[in-house]
């Protein structure tokens, strides 16, 4: 492609002064300075036709140093050295994923409704005023991650977003339990589904097409999920859906409805091209397939599994052969509490476990580190996996399916001891 | 490398613990009050094409979305182009006909060549 070609953002001057930087996740070389003079900095993730802008600060509103995936509407992957320096990922470099080109861009909180209806007994809206006020809040820790997050390691690959593995932020939400809204609509006892949607509705050219993506019943009325209007203790960005975000914790991003506008309860699933088209996997315990399958009955996405990274060391990394060496890096469990990071400095042969840090609940990250030692010269592949308290354990490949979806290959570094 | 939040963070979230315990009485800074209207700006709809195939898809694909999206797309196959295409029309009404489609994956299988 020429240079030409690429969607830099064009209204600001892309000045940057850093010409290298660090992404991607363990399993990603020392990324070069790629000196690209007017042009910017850009990082190259690791896989084919994998170079990208990282765009300065500012250029996108309320948003930090971030990897351009697409301008409009905007994909902003989170630069992977990020994780690395915080537990909780600053609101400014949350990763950002909408999906219709006219994605709004104005919020008047004056004018802003949230509707509960659909087969409940007593429909209602809210103000946010009335929804902060009238409602007990909750708070938690959860991981933020997009159903195709690391989709560009996916071989055979497939279309799509070509995330590295920065499409997932780790925050603290405050809001309001859905179960307590729900309860003062009065669901129908033949509820089975809650749909949910937003001001990311109408798209560019007829027909109009709404963003909206459903829950089953139990889901949505477990006291996890929220409708939530802080982040970290701030508002949300806009682009991370100001003023109102449904946190699902534990499920993918796509459930998570930014500017969320309307709760409406379902006798039944839902038919809209984001729960019957699209966002589905083969419905199989794995979630995977043969590429050249035909046939294969798929589900909607939900769940997340357990993953974990290396922060801090990266392919080539040379290590003493004297002393001992402090691994670091976090993981989370999913949808289910992470039960333990195990670490390997043979390729997978062996593993033992890494020691965790402090627990901040079931749904967020959390640290874990090791102390290893490379007493022999050589050459060693790092390996870290976690495993959840539901059983489930990273796997050594990646499955495999049209969408994506559901990356949580066992992340490796390369280092040299000597 | 992992930093702990920073005190007024942990602050928060502890005098949001207490928030959780009184239910529906929550922290003054809690209050819709602190909701303000907020607008941003974008930036512009990003380069369009340049190069192969770049009248086509300037004028079946960059109202919708930036093309540098496309160009970062891996190799695919001309059934996967095509279904692709074929969605943006059903799907988010872009405004070219049927007739037209078989153009238009002419035109990204070309530039993906052309990239290679």
């Amino acid at each position: 492609m020429s240079e030409t070609d690429r969607d830099a953002p064009a209204s600001h001057a892309m000045t940057q002064s850093r010409r290298s930087a660090l992404a991607g996740g363990a399993a990603i070389a020392v990324l070069a300075a790629l000196p690209r003079g007017a042009r910017g900095a850009t990082v190259t993730l690791p896989f084919g036709n994998g170079e990208r802008p990282l765009v300065p600060a500012g250029t996108f509103p309320q948003k930090g140093e971030m990897i351009l995936q697409r301008t409009r509407p905007p994909l902003l992957e989170t630069p992977f050295a990020v994780f690395g320096n915080n537990l909780y990922t600053p609101n400014d470099l949350a990763f950002v994923r909408w999906h219709l080109g006219d994605m709004p861009t104005s919020v008047d909180p004056a004018t802003y409704r949230l509707r509960i209806g659909g087969a409940v007994r007593r429909p209602y809206e809210l103000t946010l005023e009335d929804l902060v006020r009238g409602f007990p809040h909750r708070r938690l820790a959860a991981v933020n991650q997009c159903a195709g997050n690391s989709r560009g390691l996916i071989e055979p690959r497939v279309a799509g977003a070509q995330w590295g593995n920065g499409a997932m932020f780790n925050a603290i939400w405050t809001g309001v339990p859905l179960r307590a809204l729900l309860a003062r609509a009065g669901v129908s006892p033949k509820a089975t589904h809650v749909a949910f949607r937003s001001l990311e509705s109408g798209g560019i050219f007829p027909p109009d097409i709404q963003f909206e993506k459903a829950l089953p019943l139990r889901r949505a009325n477990d006291g996890v999920t929220m409708v939530a209007f802080r982040m970290n203790g701030a508002y949300l960005p806009l682009l991370n859906g100001y003023p109102l975000r449904l946190v699902v914790p534990g499920w993918f991003s796509t459930y998570w409805m930014k500017m969320l506008t309307e709760i409406e309860v379902l006798e039944h699933p839902s038919t809209d091209f984001w729960m019957a088209k699209a966002y589905r996997i083969p419905d199989r315990p794995d979630g995977g397939m043969r590429p050249d399958e035909t046939g294969v009955k798929m589900v909607p996405i939900g769940p997340m599994r357990p993953r974990s990274f290396f922060t801090g060391i990266a392919n080539g990394a040379r290590v003493p052969t004297s002393g001992a060496l402090t691994l670091r890096g976090f993981g989370f469990g999913g949808n289910a509490a992470l039960r333990a990071i195990d670490i390997s400095e043979d390729a997978g042969a062996s593993w033992r476990p890494a020691t965790l840090g402090p627990d901040h609940g079931p749904y967020g990250f959390r640290e874990w580190h090791a102390v290893a030692r490379f007493p022999k010269a050589g050459d060693y592949r790092l390996m870290v996996r976690a495993r959840n308290v539901a059983g489930q354990m990273q796997p050594m490949r990646a499955v495999w399916n049209p969408g994506g979806y559901l990356y949580n290959q066992v992340e490796h570094v390369d280092v040299v001891a000597g | 490398m992992i930093r702990p939040l920073p005190l007024p963070l942990l602050l928060g979230a502890a005098i949001g613990l207490l928030a959780c315990g009184t239910a529906a009485r929550a922290a003054p800074a809690d209050t819709a009050a602190g909701f303000a209207k907020r607008t941003v700006d974008l930036p512009s709809p990003g380069a369009m094409f340049s190069g192969t195939g770049a009248a086509t898809l300037n004028r079946d694909c960059t109202m919708c979305h930036s093309a540098g999206f496309i160009d970062r797309q891996p190799p695919l196959a001309a059934a996967t182009w095509t279904a692709e295409v074929k969605k943006m029309k059903a799907i988010f009404g872009a405004p070219y006909a049927e007739a037209d489609i078989p153009a238009i994956v002419d035109a990204l299988l070309a530039r993906q060549q052309a990239a290679k």
